[in-house]
């Protein structure tokens, strides 16, 4: 599994706004892999920069004000940066699906859902109007909707809120892509609907077995259904590897406030109390602080987290693969507090 | 909010939300004005313009009404920079002294529908039910008649001259205002400062020219702007059909309407006074973009 | 849908009678007695007495309105006392001539502003949204009348390629109809299209901008489709119903521009009638105007349903 080349391979990815304020550093030198079939959970608050690198690596990212400032987005070896807008267009759609967050207004309220759901098929595999129906069609059922025939005819306002996501899904896997990026795909849906598009996907990857990048604010989430979690703050990846690594041991403070943040099942009712909040603001990215980004709100900051960033490296002492970011010796500290 | 420099007269109270603007919001507003190069070209224009229609005894160097039999439609020179019409009047004082009539009747027919107009809006908007629904279907019903055809029937109506063709584009514009109050007292009523203000006992004329007045001006103010360059056309449009500014006395409008007939012997005469209006109307219009863009703060639209 | 356009025409309804009592209160701005002053230049005892039968001057004004409107209902729109013709008939003869320029003029302003407003909305900031934004500055601040002479200075007076004035019917000649209303509809039009401009733009910048067309993109579709098959049908709604509502400023214009080059329509009878005190006709245009720009209105929200999925199936 490790000798084959990465499906998606991100290098020091660099991502920036200009504003009447400054510049908005918000992507600051991502790198990570993403083998084929692999599920990756990727976590941050909004403004971390989560959405908006790979926003960038599709080139979606409105220029001006965007601008990708450095690294290299390899997709089977080609870089999708550097690649021209009608050769990327071809990726999107047909070789990377997308979902996004808000099922409400990210269908076209003047196209029948058939035609939104036809238009990659026809687009990049060529089928005609009937074939490309009929496979719309198939795609409904796939997706759970029933009704399929009747309901292709239908607009997007005579589907409910987890329909239209599901129709959403629908068209992110109209072409079979070999990467499904969701991009708070469950974030606007009510918690019992977050639960059956959650099982939806699980479904579809076994059936497809597509690579997915599942972007949340939501820890909960990414347990069920990733291979392996990424935490980002600031526009970096502070800590990475395998769920149950990052989950039961986690090295980077940020990580471990989002996880103090979660309602923790398996402690039943006792750990549904208060959720514990991270203190204070994520940083001003115009003028991002020096060193660690979230130092100013770690309680275990030292004064060389102020002063220098850590580097995401290797995490003694756990599995290969789970890497994070940080001075300061988590485990120790935890330890001593207790 | 400072309130240093501001002399109230003795027993007028001034609230807080009744005073202009602070100091700094003021100079970050001119500065947001300063950048647009075309409003900032347009505010001079406009200054100019004024000027020309102060100081016109001044500056025109002939009698704008003087004829001359030895030089009728005589070409431009030295003596006539303009060249001169059909009576040998000189072209450039009358474009001169057309700016009284042009910026006079923009000025005047707006402040008229600002002071028919804004009452009514805040009646409308403040009040609501009966008086709200009266107001509006009166002025759904204005606005169903083409702005310089209600304008032209007016005139007709009172007769022709300067001050009924002001007074027509007045009562025409009106409802332009009526519908932008209504509208802005709307949406400022519905915030929480007003909420407060009502939770304190004050009464509602109170509210209405303390707390909501000075918070839809800016909206007003971009409007009437805007709306000055449309009566400046309509003025000379109803001076072009003859039923504004009556001879002698000159107008752009008039002057293009005589011009129209000596196209192939003196187009001199037909182009000076358009140049003027467009100049006039453009200057109006930047001013009123530039005004907006600066005031908005979310400048996307 | 039915639902929403009977909504519509009842509100249509009572706009109308308002403005015809507007119209009809124009009457008493006439100074001194209405009689004489309605009989023009005519100052015709005979002609006075018919004006005052005729208008019931001798009732109270809102019996005289009464009898009017329901003139006007049954199409009398009153007499001209100068031409000796119903009014409604002069307005019939007119009226085809105005319509097809004014259709003319909205031809034009739809070729130039639309898409002129949507490049500008697709490439915000660069020299092609520059030069559109300058364009429609020109647009709104040119006075049509002027406009109108100097196109006739340049291509009858200097060149000699358009008539300066006149009008073909199209029954007779539709090549030297076409020839006589094309600057005319051009210096109409050419206002309006500074507006569709705005519209269109403002209306293609927030769509541009929306999820959908973010989702449209990342499904791979090409730049010319997303703005055209998913974006403008969307900014269509806007720019129909803000379009429609030009209408009355087309009708404005009219005036002038049928002035301007001898145009025999609408406009050029209006300003005639006001001219020769014809105060029957004056009216009679107005109501006709307003009635035309009310059913317009409905038009545009009939139009805009039915780009609307969400209105068509309610």
């Amino acid at each position: 599994m490790t000798g084959s080349p990465p499906l998606l391979d991100v290098r020091d990815l660099a991502v920036a706004f200009d504003s009447d304020g400054g510049t908005v550093h918000a992507v600051n030198g991502v790198s990570y892999g993403l083998r084929e079939g692999e599920t990756l959970g990727i976590v941050g608050e909004s403004g971390s920069g989560k959405s908006v690198h790979v926003l960038a690596m599709l080139g979606l990212v409105p220029r001006p004000p965007g601008r990708i400032t450095g690294g290299q987005v390899l997709f089977e070896g080609r870089d999708l940066l550097a690649l021209p807008e009608r050769f990327l267009r071809r990726v999107r759609g047909l070789e990377i699906g997308m979902v996004f967050q808000d099922p409400m207004s990210s269908l076209n309220p003047a196209m029948t859902v058939g035609a939104q759901i036809a238009e990659p098929l026809r687009l990049h595999r060529g089928l005609d109007a009937r074939e490309a129906k009929a496979r719309a069609r198939d795609l409904l059922d796939l997706v759970r909707i029933p009704d399929a025939a009747r309901r292709l005819d239908q607009y997007p306002h005579e589907f409910s809120g987890g329909q239209r996501q599901r129709v959403m899904i629908a068209i992110g896997l109209a072409c079979r892509p070999k990467l499904l990026i969701a991009d708070e795909a469950t974030t606007a849906l009510d918690v019992t609907v977050q639960a059956e598009i959650v099982a939806l996907v699980q479904e579809l990857k076994r059936e497809i077995g597509m690579a997915i990048i599942w972007i949340t604010h939501d820890l909960g989430v990414v347990a069920g259904i990733a291979d392996t979690v990424q935490v980002m703050y600031a526009g970096r990846i502070v800590e990475r590897g395998p769920v149950d690594a990052v989950f039961s041991d986690p090295r980077n403070a940020y990580t471990l406030g989002l996880l103090r943040s979660l309602p923790d099942l398996s402690r039943g009712r006792a750990g549904r109390g208060r959720l514990r909040q991270i203190e204070g603001s994520p940083p001003d990215m115009r003028h991002p602080p020096p060193g660690d980004p979230f130092a100013p709100r770690n309680p275990y900051a030292t004064p060389r987290c102020r002063a220098e960033a850590p580097p995401l490296a290797q995490v003694a002492g756990s599995v290969p693969g789970h890497l994070a970011a940080a001075w300061y010796d988590l485990p120790a500290l935890l330890g001593a507090g207790r | 909010m400072s309130e240093a420099g501001l002399s109230t007269p003795a027993g007028l109270a001034v609230p807080a939300a009744a005073l202009p603007p602070e100091p700094g919001a003021l100079r970050a507003f001119w500065r947001r004005f300063r950048r647009r190069r075309g409003a900032l070209a347009g505010l001079i224009v406009v200054v100019l313009l004024s000027l020309l229609a102060l100081g016109a005894e001044w500056i025109a160097p002939y009698d704008p009404t003087a004829t001359d039999w030895g030089a009728v439609r005589a070409a431009p020179d030295l003596a006539h920079l303009f060249g001169t019409d059909e009576v040998g009047r000189d072209v450039l004082s009358r474009i001169v002294f057309g700016t009284r009539a042009s910026l006079g009747a923009g000025l005047t027919s707006v402040a008229l529908a600002v002071a028919l107009g804004l009452p009514l809006g805040m009646l409308a908007g403040y009040a609501g039910g009966v008086i709200d629904g009266a107001i509006m279907r009166l002025t759904d019903a204005l606005l169903a008649i083409p702005f310089l055809i209600l304008a032209i029937a007016l005139a007709a109506f009172l007769g022709p001259s300067l001050t009924n063709a002001m007074v027509a584009i007045g009562l025409s514009a009106t409802s332009i205002f009526v519908r932008l109050t209504r509208a802005q007292v709307q949406a400022v009523a519905a915030e929480e400062f007003v909420e407060a203000a009502r939770a304190v006992g004050n009464p509602p004329w109170r509210i209405a020219l303390h707390h909501i007045l000075p918070n839809i001006v800016p909206a007003i103010l971009v409007q009437a702007t805007l709306t000055i360059a449309a009566a400046i056309i309509a003025e000379a449009s109803l001076s072009f059909l003859g039923l504004g500014q009556q001879p002698p006395e000159p107008s752009w409008g008039s002057m293009l309407n005589t011009a129209k007939n000596f196209l192939d012997q003196a187009p001199w005469m037909a182009i000076w006074p358009g140049v003027s209006i467009f100049l006039a109307v453009l200057a109006f219009n930047l001013v009123g973009d530039g005004l907006r863009d600066a005031l908005d703060p979310r400048e996307r639209r | 849908m039915l639902r929403f356009l009977a909504r519509r025409l009842a509100l249509a309804v009572p706009t109308l009678v308002l403005a015809s009592m507007i119209i009809f209160a124009l009457q008493q701005l006439l100074p001194g007695d209405t009689a004489t002053a309605l009989s023009g230049e005519e100052r015709d005892p005979e002609v006075i007495a018919f004006i005052r039968a005729k208008y019931h001057l001798d009732r109270s004004l809102p019996v005289r309105y009464a009898y009017w409107a329901t003139g006007v209902l049954q199409g009398d729109l009153g007499e001209s006392i100068r031409l000796q013709k119903p009014v409604i008939e002069l307005i019939r003869e007119k009226l085809p001539v105005t319509l097809e320029l004014a259709c003319l003029a909205m031809l034009v302003a739809l070729v130039i502003g639309v898409p002129m407003g949507i490049l500008s909305a697709v490439r915000p900031g660069t020299w092609i949204d520059g030069l559109a934004n300058g364009v429609a500055l020109w647009g709104l601040s040119v006075p049509n009348f002027w406009l109108g002479i100097l196109m006739i200075l340049l291509f009858s007076v200097q060149l000699g390629w358009l008539p300066a004035s006149g009008y073909v019917p199209p029954g007779e000649s539709l090549a030297e109809n076409l020839r006589s209303m094309a600057m005319p509809a051009f210096v109409l039009g050419n206002a309006i299209a500074a507006v569709m401009m705005r519209h269109t733009r403002a209306a293609m910048l927030g769509v541009l901008q929306s999820d959908y067309v973010r989702t449209a993109r990342a499904k791979g579709v090409p730049t010319a489709r997303v703005v055209l098959r998913h974006a403008l049908p969307n900014a269509a709604i806007p720019i129909i119903t803000l379009g429609a509502l030009e209408f009355g400023q087309l009708l404005s214009g009219a005036v002038l521009t049928e002035q301007v080059f001898s145009v025999p329509g609408f406009g050029k009878l209006m300003v005639d009638a006001v001219f020769n005190r014809d105060f029957a006709t004056v009216q009679g245009v107005v109501i006709c105007t307003a009635a035309t720009y009310i059913l317009l209105n409905l038009a545009a929200d009939l139009a805009s349903a039915l780009v609307n999925p969400k209105l068509r199936r309610a």
